[in-house]
């Protein structure tokens, strides 16, 4: 039983490293929301808008996002194939490395240093070290899948398994280009190629790492932590499959309206509200599984975690395939809609499903209970309240937006300077400052219990077998 | 620890594991139909439609 002791320590590593990037990438958000509508909140040159917008996004999606990932993908890998991971000190070397290159990647976009790719900002030499950083994972995960203890395959390794090799491969083509110095390089594709490649890997991002790691996430702890079984193994292997069929379609509805040749923009649109069903696929086993006995709603705290996750992950997947319809994104694309419909999915599935699964883990590996279901609560109404009122704000400002910028006067001209529509939005943004503090205010209850819940249990060293 | 290894079948309902609910049958056969309509609409090789004459047209009217 040592081996699991130390491969809960890396995963623990993980769960800590992730909470710590989660924590330095909420508070920069909170800090641009106000820049939004204080320019004087801009720090020249190293903290403006411009360069925190990067480390942002890179600081939640790779530093809170992947650091989850990482580690919950480990900690359900070793349980469903009933064996410790195959190259234990391999994991913990990358949990070393991984560290070092979230670093590397806040301060270089902090310096400036970007290759103006949404999502793919890192340059080319932190571009090696976190396709090193995958192979590693890659090894432990296929390696550890190869020598399984169980025969059956559990869904949510199909999940993990569909991670790996799809962010491996968005990555790495994205990320094709020809360095000119150690901090500039050129992307390999040009014009409307290089747009096309980039959102294929952009919408992935989304597909591979807010989706289907964070299925495998809800498909195994909803289960453990509530002892019910999935609805149905069928509908989730049909769900799986058809999703990651139709996701790498997706990309072009990014590029709507735009030089990108029409039948390309048409395909996407189409495998893209497709991915309603296998999407819905997920959302319906979620609620026929709680549906067997809907009071472990209140008898477990956990269970409304879980069921808003996966609530929101069925509005989002609504939401987001509706926005790429051409009718619809004449209307809102380029506005406040679009983060106000990434936000929805980060913070009320993502993160929501995350923290429940780490509400799971951290007491599993410290042999204790949870510090306090009391805080989870606060925490849970919290991070639910702060996040609608993001979400919330910023569709309406995005329909106003897109309205004011539509409006024109019967000659043709503008009716609206871009200057009165933007004055338009101050209110709405104070708002979503407003909704961000209460969001981060949940996170800290969260932070608190689970740093209570390690304070109180064992170490994972000391937690015999 | 007593969690390392999971029991597989305790994660899988004995009586409906094999179900698929009508209603997404519908919707997953629905919109693979409907994919198949607004392909052949919005394609130029096939219908003709153009984002550029969609947009002439906006501006006539």
């Amino acid at each position: 039983m040592n081996d699991y002791q130390y491969d809960n320590q890396t995963v623990t590593g993980f769960i800590v490293s992730s909470i710590f990037w989660g924590v330095v990438g909420i508070l920069l958000g909170l800090l641009i929301s106000v820049q939004m509508w204080r320019p004087e909140f801009n720090f020249q040159p190293l903290f403006t808008f411009g360069r925190l917008r990067a480390v942002h996004t890179n600081g939640l999606a790779f530093g809170l996002g992947v650091g989850a990932i990482f580690g919950l993908s480990y900690y359900i890998l070793m349980r469903l194939a009933k064996r410790p991971l195959l190259f234990p000190r391999l994991a913990r070397v990358q949990l070393y490395l991984f560290n070092i290159g979230i670093t590397l990647a806040a301060v270089t976009l902090l310096m400036g240093y970007t290759q103006s790719l949404e999502y793919a900002e890192l340059e080319w030499p932190i571009d090696i070290a976190i396709v090193v950083l995958w192979v590693m994972f890659a090894v432990n995960v296929f390696g550890t899948v190869i020598k399984r203890r169980e025969e059956q395959m559990y869904i949510s390794l199909w999940y993990i398994i569909a991670t790996v090799i799809a962010v491996a491969v968005l990555y790495i083509v994205n990320n094709l280009s020809i360095p000119a110095g150690l901090f500039k390089s050129y992307h390999l594709f040009a014009g409307v190629n290089s747009a096309n490649v980039q959102w294929w890997y952009g919408h992935n991002a989304v597909g591979f790492v807010f989706t289907t790691p964070i299925l495998a996430m809800f498909y195994y702890f909803l289960p453990k932590s509530t002892g019910i079984p999935i609805y149905s193994h069928r509908l989730s292997i049909i769900a799986f499959w058809s999703l990651v069929f139709a996701y790498l379609w997706t990309g072009a509805h990014h590029l709507v309206y735009t030089p990108l040749p029409d039948w390309i923009q048409t395909l996407g649109i189409v495998f893209t509200i497709f991915l309603i069903a296998p999407s819905w696929g997920s959302v319906v086993n979620g609620y026929y599984t709680v549906g067997s006995d809907w009071s472990k709603m209140n008898t477990n705290y956990l269970t409304k975690f879980f069921i808003m996750g996966i609530t929101f992950y069925g509005l989002q997947t609504v939401q987001g395939p509706t926005q790429g319809l051409r009718i619809v994104s004449q209307l809102i694309h380029y506005t406040d809609w679009v983060p106000g419909h990434v936000h929805m999915g980060t913070m009320g599935w993502v993160t929501m499903t995350t923290a429940a699964s780490i509400y799971y883990v951290i007491p599993k590996i410290y042999d204790t209970e949870i510090y306090s279901e009391k805080v989870a609560n606060i925490h849970f109404w919290l991070v639910l309240i702060g996040q609608l009122i993001f979400s919330v704000t910023m569709w309406i400002t995005g329909i106003q937006q897109g309205a004011l910028w539509k409006a024109v006067n019967p000659d043709g001209s503008l009716k609206y300077t871009f200057v009165e529509t933007l004055i338009k939005n101050y209110p709405f943004w104070q708002v979503r400052t407003l909704g961000g503090i209460i969001f981060t205010a949940g996170m800290l209850f969260f932070i608190y219990n689970i740093y209570m819940t390690m304070r109180r249990g064992k170490t994972p060293e000391m937690a015999k077998a | 620890m007593t969690d390392n290894g999971d029991n597989i079948e305790a994660f899988e309902a004995k009586e409906t594991s094999r179900k698929l609910p009508v209603g997404w049958l519908v919707l997953f056969w629905g919109l693979i139909l409907w994919g198949i309509y607004y392909f052949a609409a919005y394609s130029p090789a096939i219908s003709g439609w153009t984002q550029e004459k969609a947009y002439q047209e906006s501006v006539n009217k």
